[in-house]
């Protein structure tokens, strides 16, 4: 790449990096208690991730990314996950025109085709693993074949939430679906007592209509998020320390023994099953890079990767069914020891 | 002191009751021990053998009681068994008598005799048990004489010494045993003296330092950026930053990062003094490590204020603990 182009591209990423934190900003104002997972889901954004929101109910999943829609513009689609919601229901729908006549519709994910920016998957675990498949090849190769031809969604991003409190009705998303997920964000009720007071009373957030209408419309443009997260993921550069450094980290979570890795009552020897997948930790350089360029750096430094490894990494680690049912607890104790453990740099 | 009789010296003395039939009662035995020699304390031994007609029972209230049967005497045992033969049954009794007649010169005393009767269907015989006599001495000359030394009672033997060498030597091999067993458990434990010093992460690292870049004969600012600039001088650059980064680690107990210094400081007080050389550091070490920009590292904190700040640190370091 020639100076000059260089020159223009580090501009014009300065200008975007102010437009991420307009929409930080802006997003915060509407969704209050929830900076750090704002911030994760401005990264995913400017990394084209997709992203799954797992936490309590009422926390406000749902108009978070009902926000980030709204700003981010172009086509949003929404869908609830139930049992009998078929791969079809996503595809077409028929009904009986005005005049008499079967009609066969394109559905929720055809409709906008290209212009498709934000696809939300509300309740992603009530639906069936047949759904879950027709999604992964969405959010995978960002295209379907239907009505006898293949649709592509340039700029698509999937955004689905989960509430982790109900586990009647529902089916367990597969591992390969879970790793395509971006990122899993967990969300939980702020703990500030202004904030939960605010939220309370505020009668701003009782009505979330008028709460996800101020935040502006289009404050970036969709189209243009390919070339930038592009643009940014050449701009930032890894170093050879650092690239070992995350090579050490994958090492110490899939054998966590070897790397003398201990939590109290864990048999370190069978807690880990699966230590994530290269498509894994390569999202995770990904999203290392998108916060490096958040907070102006060119270059990935530990702390980008540790900022953002529970939430690329966590999901796409398989512990045994022994400890699954601790699993946030375990998970949380796990990831802090690696990085208490692993030297850096 | 019971004598029982070595060889049998029978006394034997046959009676016959004034009333009792011819045949119903056999003759009365009496075996004893040897009738002379006894002192104070020493038991008697008397077996008595009394022969019935099979029919005739012992009666037991005519057996003589336990306990004191003179001033001088006390019937301390008695046993009775019995044994058919033919027509006739035998009664033994065992008698034990103890003597405590302190005698003060040689004499005969007499074991009362007694009655025993036997019953059979209405009728009662009585068998009369003799008395047995027997000779006690003194326990001690009474008159000794000056002149004959030899009768008088001797000094007791001298106690002999018992030879202990070998439960000293065994009391010597376990005493070492437990001091040595002592000496584990010490280690184990972490006692005195195996208690380690509280290590000093910074004072080992300032050495290291100190003798890795001095090593490259860096003494001059300019010249040491020069020279760390050729000959792997950068990859020396990079340890010594290394080697620092590993004694924070050690202080903080686990991995410290750039962003974590403000923790690190809270945690450590003690460092505060240096928070800005710290800030230095660290950017010196993202600018060598994760911006491969080594060069400008080295210019950004030469090895003079490497050394320097990893002393202060090993000095802080001293106070602080």
């Amino acid at each position: 790449m020639s100076a000059e182009l260089a020159c223009e591209r580090d501009a014009l990423l300065e200008d975007w990096r102010s437009a991420a934190f307009r929409l930080q900003r802006e997003i915060g104002k509407a969704i209050l208690g929830q900076d750090r997972a704002v911030r994760l889901l401005v990264i995913a954004i400017f990394a084209r991730g997709h992203v799954l929101l797992e936490g309590d109910v009422g926390a406000g999943k749902t108009t978070m990314l009902r926000a980030f829609a709204r700003a981010i513009g172009g086509a949003f689609e929404r869908i609830e996950g139930m049992v009998d919601l078929m791969p079809s229901d996503l595809i077409y729908y028929t009904y009986l025109g005005a005049d008499g006549r079967p009609r066969v519709d394109p559905g929720p994910v055809l409709r906008n085709e290209g212009d498709l920016s934000i696809f939300f998957f509300n309740e992603i675990n009530r639906a069936r693993p047949q759904v879950h498949s027709l999604l992964l090849r969405l959010m995978a190769e960002r295209s379907v074949v239907a009505l006898n031809r293949a649709y592509r969604f340039p700029h698509l991003q999937v955004f689905a939430d989960r509430n982790r409190i109900e586990k009647e009705e529902t089916f367990e998303l597969p591992a390969a679906a879970r790793d395509r997920f971006f990122m899993e964000i967990g969300i939980e009720t702020p703990k500030d007592a202004d904030i939960r007071r605010a939220l309370i009373f505020d009668p701003r957030f009782h009505d979330v209509d008028a709460l996800v209408h101020s935040v502006p419309e289009n404050m970036i443009d969709y189209r243009d998020l390919n070339v930038v997260a592009q643009a940014i993921q050449s701009r930032v550069r890894s170093s050879e320390a650092l690239e070992r450094y995350v090579v050490a980290l994958w090492d110490a979570v899939t054998e966590p023994a070897a790397a003398g890795i201990d939590i109290p009552d864990v048999d370190m020897e069978r807690l880990v099953l699966g230590g994530g997948s290269p498509r894994g930790l390569s999202y995770l350089a990904r999203a290392a890079r998108v916060r490096a360029w958040l907070e102006g750096r060119d270059i990935i430094v530990p702390e980008d990767i540790r900022d953002v490894f529970v939430e690329t990494m966590a999901h796409r680690i398989f512990l045994h069914p022994v400890y699954e049912l601790r699993r946030d607890a375990i998970m949380r104790d796990f990831c802090r020891a690696v990085f208490a453990k692993v030297p850096a740099p | 002191m019971s004598m029982r009789p070595q060889g049998l010296v029978g006394c034997l003395a046959l009676m016959l009751s004034a009333e009792a039939a011819v045949g119903q009662i056999g003759p009365v035995v009496i075996e004893g021990p040897r009738p002379f020699g006894y002192f104070l304390g020493d038991v008697i031994a008397l077996d008595i053998d009394a022969p019935a007609a099979s029919g005739y029972e012992l009666q037991r209230a005519s057996l003589p009681k336990l306990g004191p049967v003179a001033y001088w005497l006390d019937l301390v045992r008695l046993d009775v068994d019995e044994a058919s033969a033919g027509s006739v049954k035998h009664w033994r009794l065992h008698l034990e008598y103890q003597n405590f007649y302190a005698a003060l010169d040689a004499r005969t005393l007499v074991i009362p005799g007694f009655a025993l009767d036997f019953t059979s269907a209405g009728n009662r015989i009585e068998a009369k048990i003799p008395a047995w006599s027997f000779g006690v001495s003194p326990l001690r000359e009474m008159r000794p004489s000056a002149q004959e030394p030899d009768d008088l009672l001797r000094p007791d033997i001298a106690p002999q010494p018992i030879a202990l060498h070998r439960y000293e030597r065994a009391a010597g091999g376990f005493g070492a045993a437990s001091a040595g067993l002592l000496l584990i458990v010490a280690f184990d434990r972490a006692w005195w003296p195996f208690r380690r010093r509280a290590t000093r992460p910074f004072a080992a690292a300032s050495r290291q330092v100190r003798a890795d870049l001095q090593d490259a004969d860096l003494q001059d600012a300019d010249l040491q950026v020069a020279n760390l600039q050729v000959d792997g001088g950068e990859e020396t650059y990079r340890q010594a930053l290394l080697v620092l980064h590993r004694s924070i680690d050690l202080t903080a107990g686990r991995r410290v990062l750039a962003d974590d210094l403000p923790g690190f400081l809270a945690a450590h007080p003690a460092y505060r003094l240096v928070e800005a050389e710290f800030s230095h550091f660290f950017s010196a070490s993202r600018r060598a490590f994760f911006g491969d920009d080594a060069s400008g590292a080295i210019r950004d904190l030469p090895p003079t204020l490497l050394i320097a700040f990893c002393r202060r640190l090993a000095n802080l370091e001293r106070t602080a603990k």
